[in-house]
């Protein structure tokens, strides 16, 4: 209990200082709140016609793609605030300018420190937007929701967001490796985009990925699923399974990679 | 010019050196762009009324993916040097900045196009879903390459001069790439739009980016109509060009050796 009490107290301090050193420039603050809109507003545009021209999309109607989006959006933003920007700094820069071995001899668990050490403030404005227009699509939707859909939408989007968490930073380790391991994050950023539309639109082969190696039909499609009752008997159990399959490949990276790091940026 | 030679082949080397990071760099907005070719495969085919084969389909996005790379760039380096003052020692030789940063671009934009063409042109070829149009056509998308180039770098390296005045700018870049790139066409062929929408961004150089050559290469334009689109998009190049040279003017003045 403790330990889980000093993470948390540490983690809201990572969260309180971001904020300071942001709003130290708030002209800037708000040039940056700019890109999430934007970019979400895009995605909802090529969303919004295609569905539009079709009228169903792969057996999904406009007002159920539209929830579906939201919940990728809402979990996905989740995911940028808290760590996304974390495993993002930690290959673009953070491994090659040694940041590292500062956070090495830290008493807190590295990976930890790594991933939770500089939550993005600055798209909290997006998060309450999306979160606003996301309970606004389930107040419009209700009759058709469950009690037990709702209660099966909330696991499956904690595990979603889980799983979003372990791949990422598994993903990351490759850093380890590679000198210059930037676009790992960046191909895993672009895929993730895909997560907004239902899964059952793509070829069999494509959807096969989406539920294994690089797993976005558990950020968006799978949760949805469940709330719209769409469900399919093995989603809950592969997405338990699969969570608890990555996270030994998690540790065991995580384990690997430090064994491969020399210090003093590699 | 020589000098700017140099940087273009000492860039050239720099990008082949993190081969890794290139590819996944190349093909992480390639494979975006392709996997956008399902998404509108699957609408195509439920909309009755539909005015895109799934090979058009197919080829649209094969070549909107080949053609991104050349207006798809992020000039962080331009706001990096204005604000931490590395601007100076350009400022000191006898060298153009922005001469060295196009030269220093184009050698990632070269790479990261021909790296495309030669891996996607064949796959086309060789699945037969791609008929080539007439030679003029295909001269003609290929002028549009530099000019594609030339309007996305200084439209994009304008934004990145306003780091003079504001400190931070690769937020409101980064918003614009992302407009620029829903209203180029790249991920929906600007013919999805509404009518009101296609005339008005006729006139704008963005669909000039990605839809018009892209519909060229497919010989869904036609050459007159293609040489019309070339010369609104050079008009468009020229008032950027000055309105960029006039802005690094002004940001000069306010700019000190030592950062801002």
């Amino acid at each position: 209990m403790r330990k889980i009490t000093r993470y948390t107290s540490l983690a809201w301090n990572f969260f309180v200082f971001s904020t300071k050193s942001l709003m130290e420039y708030r002209l800037n603050f708000i040039l940056q709140i700019l890109h999430g809109p934007a970019y979400v507003g895009m995605m909802y545009g090529i969303l919004s016609l295609a569905f539009d021209r079709a009228g169903e999309l792969g057996g999904w109607s406009k007002t159920e793609g539209v929830l579906l989006f939201l919940s990728f959006q809402l979990l996905y933003v989740i995911g940028i605030v808290v760590f996304l920007k974390g495993v993002r700094h930690f290959l673009w820069e953070g491994l090659r300018r040694g940041d590292l071995d500062m956070m090495l001899t830290k008493p807190v668990n590295t990976q930890f420190i790594v991933t939770f050490s500089k939550p993005d403030v600055q798209q909290l404005p997006l998060l309450a937007a999306i979160t606003v227009f996301f309970v606004r699509q389930v107040w419009v939707m209700q009759e058709l929701f469950t009690l037990q859909s709702v209660l099966l939408f909330a696991v499956s989007f904690t595990l979603g967001l889980i799983l979003m968490y372990l791949s990422s930073s598994t993903l990351m380790t490759l850093g380890f490796k590679m000198t210059r391991a930037s676009q790992v994050i960046e191909f895993f950023d672009k895929t993730s985009d895909f997560a907004q539309y239902p899964t059952s639109i793509f070829p069999v082969s494509l959807r096969w990925f989406a539920f294994t190696l690089i797993p976005i039909a558990f950020f968006g499609y799978v949760p949805t699923s469940f709330l719209l009752g769409k469900e399919i008997w093995w989603f809950l159990p592969s997405e338990i399974l699969l969570m608890v399959i990555l996270f030994f490949i998690n540790q065991k990276a995580w384990k690997e990679g430090l064994k491969h790091y020399s210090s003093a940026s590699s | 010019m020589q000098k700017y030679w140099l940087v273009f082949f000492s860039s050239f080397q720099d990008v082949l050196t993190y081969r890794a990071d290139l590819f996944l760099s190349t093909f992480k907005y390639a494979g975006m762009v392709l996997m956008m070719t399902f998404v509108w495969l699957a609408v195509e085919s439920s909309n009755p009324g539909s005015t895109f084969s799934q090979s058009e389909t197919i080829t649209y996005f094969v070549f909107s993916a080949m053609l991104y790379s050349l207006s798809n760039m992020h000039p962080w380096y331009i706001e990096d040097d204005i604000r931490l003052g590395h601007l100076t020692k350009y400022l000191v030789k006898p060298i153009s900045p922005l001469g060295y940063y196009v030269s220093f671009e184009t050698a990632k934009v070269v790479v990261e196009t021909l790296m495309k063409v030669v891996i996607l042109l064949p796959a086309l070829i060789l699945l037969n879903a791609w008929t080539p149009p007439s030679l003029q056509h295909i001269l003609l998308a290929t002028v549009f390459a530099p000019l594609i180039f030339l309007f996305s770098f200084t439209f994009l390296s304008l934004i990145s001069i306003f780091t003079f005045w504001f400190t931070e700018i690769y937020s409101l870049r980064w918003a614009l790439t992302s407009t620029n790139r829903f209203l180029a066409g790249t991920l929906i062929p600007i013919s999805f739009f509404p009518e009101a929408f296609q005339n008005v961004s006729f006139y704008l150089p963005f669909q000039h980016l990605a839809f018009t050559p892209i519909r060229l290469l497919q010989g869904e334009m036609t050459v007159p109509v293609g040489l019309q689109s070339l010369g609104i998009l050079a008009v468009w190049l020229i008032v950027f060009t000055l309105l960029r040279s006039f802005i690094w003017r002004q940001g000069l003045r306010h700019f000190e050796g030592t950062g801002l």
